[in-house]
């Protein structure tokens, strides 16, 4: 896939993991790659850190054994953001079928 | 390795990220590894999915250009703190003598035929304990590594009024750092030995690590045959290193050539650079990476084709590798818009 798409839609799919429940590190990497495409520990922090200069999430600390884990939680220009996809996808959608239609013999 | 020794080499690896960037990173990578031992993998897993720690550490200071300004003011405090280090080490028993030997030379930079700087020459010996690391970071200093008939270390530096030096000598690591806030960007020629250059004297046998690095200046080692680990990391300057043989070497440089002759690595040898070549001649190693851009990458490895597994990633590239597999080591090479001619001699 391009990687300009790529890099767009992964940051859409963090979103939308902590869009359902706040997240922490880890457990978005679980979730983004057993449902939506593996993603590595590398890729996903300059994600997050793009997100959160964007004002789409914001992070807190919870002590959790002994350690500080950082959880990342999405704001309401996230909630947008995750919104829009949905939009560009519809028109994505129709420009395809167009592509889809005018290729197509008459039938 | 271990959690530890892993986040200790990524924190060195990112010291040119502002120190807040680096630790928030470093807390990220930290968490990302205790959090998946607690989902039951073994720590030395987790720090291997890594990868090579290099590789790594340059993929994030890619994505992240902001660099860390070089502060003269911190450099004052970690000289009064040294100071107090030293005073502790003599009653611990660490014996270190600051000799000055003083001579003066004149450097003249070739791309600025009227600038000259003045150099007076001191030495630094670290005489007793057993020395495990040596680690030099240098601005705008060439920093060669060579052998002598005594068993301390000394370092000769060039030293003048826009030069800062901490020195320490404790827990087995011998460390230089050395500033230069002249704000001058004097462009050495790579062989030039007029070039303000640290010297380290090593013991012939020394069989601790090395890790150096400096900026817009060379660096060269040879005649050491027992060095554990070494790391060489410059820009825009070449890395020469001959007659060497170490458990594992790290190069990385931009801009300029890496030159290795007779090198040879135990465990594995890795050369980075871009825009230069990777020039070598007869090395050797069991696991072998060599990565530049738009350059070529030529010379000779000692041993045969059919020992190593190789992977030869080129793009526009034209290279008299081929992709192999079932070698008991490994051999990989990547460049772009460039060359690969490597050929195995026994």
């Amino acid at each position: 896939m391009d990687i300009q798409i790529k890099k767009g839609l992964l940051d859409i799919c963090v979103l939308a993991v902590i869009e359902r429940n706040d997240s922490y590190g880890y457990q978005i990497i679980r979730d983004v790659s057993s449902s939506c495409v593996e993603i590595s520990e590398s890729t996903l922090y300059p994600i997050l850190k793009r997100l959160e200069a964007g004002s789409c999430l914001t992070t807190y600390s919870v002590v959790h054994n002994g350690r500080l884990r950082k959880y990342y939680r999405i704001t309401p220009i996230g909630r947008e953001k995750i919104r829009g996809f949905f939009e560009e996808w519809e028109e994505m959608k129709q420009i395809h079928d167009f592509i889809l239609r005018e290729g197509k013999p008459d039938e | 390795m271990n959690k530890e020794k892993f986040l200790a080499a990524l924190r060195r690896r990112l010291k040119v990220l502002p120190a807040d960037e680096a630790e928030r990173i470093l807390a990220y990578y930290r968490e990302m590894i205790e959090d998946k031992v607690e989902s039951g993998w073994a720590e030395e897993d987790a720090v291997r999915e890594y990868g090579n720690v290099s590789a790594l550490a340059r993929k994030i200071l890619a994505e992240n250009p902001n660099r860390r300004p070089r502060n003269v003011g911190k450099i004052v405090a970690i000289v009064l703190a040294s100071v107090c280090a030293v005073a502790l080490c003599v009653t611990i028993g660490l014996a270190e003598v600051l000799k000055t030997t003083t001579w003066t030379r004149t450097a003249t930079g070739f791309n600025h035929p009227g600038d000259t700087a003045n150099y007076t020459y001191k030495t630094y010996d670290a005489l007793d304990g057993s020395v495990d690391l040596i680690r030099v970071s240098a601005e705008k200093k060439a920093v060669v590594f060579q052998p002598w008939e005594k068993s301390g270390i000394e370092v000769r530096y060039p030293t003048n009024s826009y030069q800062q030096y901490d020195f320490s000598s404790s827990g087995g690591t011998v460390s230089v750092v050395n500033r230069d806030s002249s704000g001058k960007n004097l462009k050495w020629a790579w062989d030039d030995s007029e070039a303000p250059a640290i010297t380290v004297m090593l013991p012939k046998d020394y069989s601790g690590s090395i890790e150096v690095d400096t900026t817009n200046s060379f660096i060269k080692a040879s005649d050491f045959n027992k060095v554990k680990n070494m790391e060489c990391t410059t820009s825009n300057s070449a890395i020469s290193v001959n007659d060497f043989t170490a458990q594992s070497l790290s190069f990385q440089t931009q801009n300029a050539a890496i030159n290795l002759r007779n090198v040879s690595a135990l465990e594995k040898m890795e050369a980075h650079t871009q825009n230069a070549q990777i020039g070598l001649e007869k090395i050797s190693a069991p696991d072998i990476t060599l990565e530049t851009e738009n350059a070529l990458i030529t010379g000779t490895i000692l041993g045969k084709e059919d020992e190593y597994t190789i992977s030869a990633q080129t793009t526009n590239a034209i290279s008299n590798l081929k992709n192999r597999g079932g070698g008991s080591k490994r051999l990989s090479v990547e460049t772009t818009n460039a060359i690969i001619s490597v050929r195995f001699e026994n």
